[in-house]
């Protein structure tokens, strides 16, 4: 193999990298400090341009614009690192229950899964908002919930193939219950799958949350988040379309970067799929 | 008293149209230091009865008869009970010795599991115990092999490290299921050495599982022949060898490799997937049997005396052996 191939191959995994480390950068320099308050309404500086002192102009109020984007990476963060975590937590335990018990468990766990997909997140969004009002929180609940029947498919699908390895009668044999089967032969070696998913799902995350909060059932003003900042835009579309482009880029790039590092990371653990490039 | 006593074992797995039967009422009985082999091709039952054996049947499998250990009646009881003796006082060695490991833990710790979960030994105590039974397997340098991954062995070295794994209890039974069948001829020439070598060693009955003759031929000392979940041929082997009684043992035997022995005799093929010899009321060969007549499908052919110990079910045993003498193979 030569040098070139295993740069080409390397490709995603370091694009999408970089693309997916931007929101934590994002996120971590909001931390510490943003240019210009990104709460404090200034109407008198309203709609600037991109200027040296406002590097991405202003929005409609006078907000400026590279610190709503710079502190709207912390929603989003923080809703996909929440939502991915409900999601991986519950349905892998969910998964790894129906692929250990088999029968009617698996069954029920199952069609339980294809139920939850019937819901999808924006819908369970509305849902929360009616009884509980809006929030981050809801965001949270929606996408996580959702997340749950995913990774409940692909741990149980993965972990039925491991279930028919040899290994697996061979820790029985040495007198293993069922429990640590499970947490120390079982999950190990999904893992790698399991981590591939969680990128792939932390990319829709970030998507699904901007949706929420552009349909106004996420992120309540005066939080910044991108999905708001392209709401905002929305009226303002023909007169000031940068306001809608740079959110856009932002929730674009992320996603872009998400996917591209989980198909990165999946090409990198499945030797069958690198060989062949 | 028989350390290992089966009696009428029936096995039945779900399949779309319900339960089939696929072991039908299969007795053994194997005693202290005795080596019995079982053979048969493909889906005769062989790995099924195994399995049973140390209770390890998917959930869905029904079974019926009797299993014994030490004249304890075993099937009755909850797992935990088996629990105690499987992996403790019986060990298993698995065909496929990449499955067999786990990838992901050194090989020290997964020779360790046994010992530390039925002996109760610490973890200090049991890697030690794990360097032993690598060294006493053939592994050289046993001490720094512990740590070593199973990618980083070859295949004839796992299968090694998946006997010391069934050995590390000190069983008084070992079940090999297929121990060389993903090895190539000369590694299965060693594994077959070692294994033959460590149950003299330490007394221990051995239950033999392939498809080959000559892997059970140079191995064990009883051999049962199965076809279609029964036992179709029981002898000891060297008379199994010399008297071949039952017509698929002698299909079995005519097929068996002969280096430069050019074109081999063939089974002939089954038309349909599955075998209707599970389903038929007669003898399971008789679709294939070239000494078939419509008695053989009426009723199941019991076991007829061949010899001291040795029997066949066959209803056309003194026809076989007159065609056999008239055309030897």
């Amino acid at each position: 193999m030569n040098p070139r191939a295993v740069s080409s191959r390397r490709l995603p995994i370091v694009v999408g990298g970089c693309l997916a480390s931007l929101p934590l950068l994002e996120a971590l320099i909001s931390l510490v400090a943003t240019p210009f308050s990104p709460v404090q309404i200034d109407i008198p500086h309203k709609l600037l341009l991109p200027s040296s002192q406002h590097w991405l102009g202003t929005d409609a109020l006078g907000r400026d614009e590279l610190s709503l984007l710079l502190a709207g990476a912390q929603v989003s963060l923080l809703v996909g690192i929440a939502a991915v975590a409900i999601g991986l937590g519950m349905g892998v335990a969910l998964g790894l229950v129906a692929a250990a018990r088999k029968g009617w468990v698996e069954e029920l766990v199952m069609r339980l899964a294809d139920l939850g997909f019937a819901f999808p997140a924006v819908l369970s969004a509305i849902l929360l908002r009616a009884v509980f009002g809006g929030g981050i929180g809801n965001s949270i609940l929606a996408i996580g919930a959702f997340n749950i029947p995913v990774f409940a498919r692909v741990s149980r699908a993965s972990a039925n193939a491991i279930f028919t390895r040899d290994f697996i009668l061979a820790a029985r044999v040495a007198g293993k219950g069922p429990v640590s089967i499970v947490c120390e032969h079982v999950l190990p070696n999904i893992l790698p799958t399991l981590i591939v998913q969680a990128t792939i799902q932390f990319g829709l995350a970030i998507l699904a949350e901007a949706a929420l909060s552009y349909l106004g059932l996420g992120a309540q003003p005066p939080q910044p988040s991108w999905g708001r900042m392209l709401n905002d835009a929305q009226s303002l579309l023909f007169e000031a379309p940068r306001l809608a482009l740079f959110p856009g880029i932002a929730i674009a790039l992320s996603v872009l970067g998400f996917n591209l590092l989980g198909d990165g990371i999946r090409d990198m653990l499945d030797p069958r799929l690198s060989r062949d490039r | 008293m028989a350390l290992l006593e089966v009696e009428n074992l029936t096995i039945s797995l779900p399949a779309a149209d319900g339960l089939v039967e696929i072991v039908h009422g299969i007795s053994l009985r194997l005693d202290k230091g005795q080596t019995l082999g079982l053979v048969g091709e493909s889906g005769s039952g062989k790995t099924l009865t195994a399995l049973a054996i140390i209770n390890l049947l998917p959930e869905q499998a029904r079974l019926s008869g009797r299993i014994a250990f030490n004249g304890a009646d075993m099937l009755p009881r909850p797992d935990h009970e088996w629990c105690r003796i499987r992996g403790n006082r019986i060990g298993i060695v698995f065909q496929e010795p990449m499955s067999a490991l786990n990838p992901l833990q050194p090989i020290g710790q997964q020779v360790a599991e046994p010992l530390r979960i039925h002996t109760g030994l610490d973890r200090n105590a049991a890697r030690s115990e794990a360097r032993r039974l690598l060294d006493r397997v053939g592994i050289a340098n046993a001490a720094q092999r512990l740590r070593a991954y199973p990618h980083e062995l070859s295949g004839g070295q796992r299968q090694r490290v998946t006997i010391a794994m069934a050995l590390a209890c000190r069983p008084d039974i070992l079940i090999a299921d297929e121990p060389t069948s993903a090895l190539d001829l000369t590694i299965q020439r060693q594994i077959l050495d070692l294994i033959a070598g460590l149950v003299e060693q330490d007394h221990m009955a051995l239950m033999l599982i392939s498809h080959d003759l000559g892997v059970i031929a140079e191995t064990v000392q009883q051999t049962l022949v199965m076809y279609g979940g029964r036992i179709v041929e029981s002898a000891p082997t060297p008379d199994l060898l010399r008297n071949r009684a039952h017509p698929y043992t002698q299909a079995l035997f005519a097929a068996r490799l002969v280096p430069g022995g050019g074109r081999r005799h063939r089974l002939p093929t089954l038309a349909t997937g599955r075998s209707r010899a599970l389903l038929s009321p007669g003898c399971p060969f008789a679709d294939r049997c070239p000494f078939e007549m419509p008695q053989c499908r009426s009723a199941v052919p019991p076991p007829v005396p061949v010899g001291e110990a040795h029997a066949a079910c066959c209803i056309r045993l003194d026809v076989v052996r007159d065609a056999n003498r008239a055309a030897p193979a």
